[in-house]
């Protein structure tokens, strides 16, 4: 994985919402990150650190003319003659409740409306929809007439999600994006995205509070506090280190907060278990020996 | 290149807590002298008198220690409209408009086009009018929180109950409306940045292409339609869930106080508006 190169490079990023008004906030004052292609990286951290206002520089959303640099595919997010609709369509951002985006009468409308405007002939726009509809779960010939509105909840995120995947993007960033949907459904969710990580070879960012998932979505982690970024390594790694996540009002998941107090009472295992499996290997070793 | 910040651009309605003798001034007072305000600004045509209220109106700003700047970022988003009024008056009214006491002048005539000086006229006042109205409304709410307006409001309203006017209940359509505009500039900015992130052609710095934008407008009311009738419903069911019954004496948690500087207050800019509206005619220009 490290000798990929870098899809995306901030550094030192400053930005300020309402600047100028009474209503200033300062939200973010020095992150730093780099994500490599084909990677999955989560970004973690309380409510109002700054998560989203990071990842919606990733596309151009908010461009900072504040301090710091943006370097997304090779290109300065600062140069005012950037076509940032390119970067979008290579970028694709999934916001919380994307559900919320959805506008046409039937859902396969819904999915073709981002290839549509890219201008691409009827043919490619099918096929594109065909492929997004299916990368998530909703089979094309059997939702494609359905109604937009008559979804289920579940159904009507994956359908949102199938809108930016329709893109073909090659970065693929989720905010929050499987929140707020039953078990079942996030857990399907889950699935679909890191087979799009793993099959389709997109490079995932994933901002979530839920520690479980991102145990299970990705590789390295970014934590993100107060407006900066403030640890970084790979999942187990990170994971490892609950004293310090505690500080910043963040947790582990639970098998590795078990993990962690058993070697603390003295049993030998490895405390880097982030997922049941792994724990319950770990267990049975020492049960064994 | 903040495209989607849209809070930025709406002062009116934000109250800005910061104190100052307006900000504890009793809302009625407040509405009171907005009323008056409004009817001195009616009354008045001529050049003199609006110069003389627009520095009434700012004074108001002064005094009430809301940023000058901040009122005047509200204004800026408003000047493309201005700019097309002042032209159209400008350019079509032509001698149809005779300020009173004055004779009808053409200062430039060139085919269709005819300028006088009451057009003249007409577009400096609208515009001296246009910046009197828009200081005091975002004034008002800028000062008042939205609970004090309503409570004023109500309560100025109370005497017209008995011919049948919902004082209560207009007060509440009044709270709630001013309260979902934040929200649905919110809401807006999401769905704005979710369609933008899936091709649509929003924020890329296409400000004048108006046909284009347009076309992208169900792509935003669509979502932002289903978004407010669903906080509406989820609002309708909170109240009934409390078994809410508009207008059944219910006690406040804010209560007015009259008191000697709204008397004062009333008082001075009653004079003031009598002095306007008594001696329209008599202003020189």
């Amino acid at each position: 994985m490290s000798d990929q190169p870098p899809v995306i490079q901030v550094n030192d990023l400053h930005h300020t919402f309402l600047r100028g008004t009474p209503f200033e906030v300062q939200a973010l004052k020095g992150a730093t990150l780099e994500i490599k292609k084909g990677d999955a990286v989560g970004i973690i951290g309380r409510t109002g650190a700054g998560k989203s206002t990071i990842v919606q520089h990733f596309n151009g959303l908010i461009r900072s003319r504040e301090r710091g640099k943006v370097i997304v595919l090779g290109h300065d997010m600062a140069d005012p003659n950037l076509d940032v609709r390119a970067i979008r369509q290579r970028v694709g951002l999934v916001f919380q409740y994307p559900e919320a985006q959805l506008f046409e009468r039937l859902v396969g409308d819904d999915v073709a409306f981002g290839p549509f405007k890219m201008g691409l002939s009827i043919d490619k726009v099918r096929e594109r929809v065909r492929w997004a509809m299916n990368m998530v779960g909703l089979p094309f010939e059997t939702f494609k007439d359905r109604f937009t509105f008559s979804l289920s909840g579940g159904e009507m995120r994956k359908a949102a999600i199938a809108g930016v995947l329709a893109l073909r993007p090659e970065v693929l960033v989720l905010d929050e994006s499987t929140s707020g949907v039953d078990p079942r459904g996030r857990k399907e969710l889950l699935a679909y995205i890191r087979r799009l990580h793993e099959e389709e070879g997109l490079t995932i960012i994933f901002i979530s509070t839920n520690m479980e998932d991102l145990a299970a979505l990705v590789n390295h982690i970014y934590v993100v506090a107060d407006g900066r970024t403030v640890m970084y390594g790979e999942t187990g790694e990170v994971f490892s280190k609950p004293d310090e996540l505690h500080r910043y009002d963040l947790g582990t998941p639970q098998i590795t907060e078990v993990m962690y107090q058993l070697k603390r009472r003295g049993l030998p295992v490895n405390d880097r278990c982030i997922s049941v499996e792994q724990a319950e290997e770990e267990v049975w070793k020492i049960l064994n020996s | 290149m903040e495209d989607f910040e849209f809070l930025r651009n709406v002062t009116v309605g934000q109250y800005l807590p910061v104190d100052s003798i307006v900000h504890r001034m009793d809302p009625r007072t407040k509405l009171t002298i907005m009323l008056l305000m409004v009817i001195a600004i009616t009354f008045n045509t001529s050049y003199t008198a609006n110069v003389i209220l627009l520095v009434v109106s700012f004074a108001f700003v002064i005094i009430s220690n809301v940023p000058v700047s901040y009122i005047l970022s509200g204004i800026k988003p408003a000047i493309p409209l201005i700019v097309v009024l002042a032209l159209m008056q400008l350019l079509f009214y032509g001698d149809q408009y005779v300020p009173t006491g004055m004779v009808s002048v053409t200062l430039f005539k060139w085919g269709w086009i005819h300028i006088t000086n009451g057009s003249v006229q007409l577009v400096v006042v609208s515009t001296l009018r246009f910046l009197q109205l828009m200081f005091l409304a975002s004034l008002l709410t800028n000062t008042s929180t939205t609970a004090e307006l309503t409570h004023g409001m109500e309560d100025m309203l109370r005497p017209f109950s008995k011919i049948g006017v919902p004082g209560h209940e207009l007060s509440l359509v009044f709270t709630i409306a001013l309260r979902f505009v934040p929200i649905l500039a919110e809401q807006l900015e999401i769905v704005m940045k979710s369609q933008a992130s899936r091709g649509a052609d929003l924020g890329s710095r296409s400000k004048l292409q108006f046909v284009k934008t347009a076309r992208l407008v169900t792509v935003l009311v669509v979502p932002l339609f289903i978004d407010a009738l669903r906080r509406a419903e989820d609002l309708i069911l909170a109240m009934e869930a409390r078994c809410y019954v508009g207008g059944k004496k219910r006690s406040h948690m804010v209560q007015l106080h009259f008191n000697r500087t709204d008397l004062i207050a009333i008082g001075s800019v009653l004079i003031f508006t009598v002095i306007m509206v008594v001696f329209q005619n008599s202003f020189p220009l």
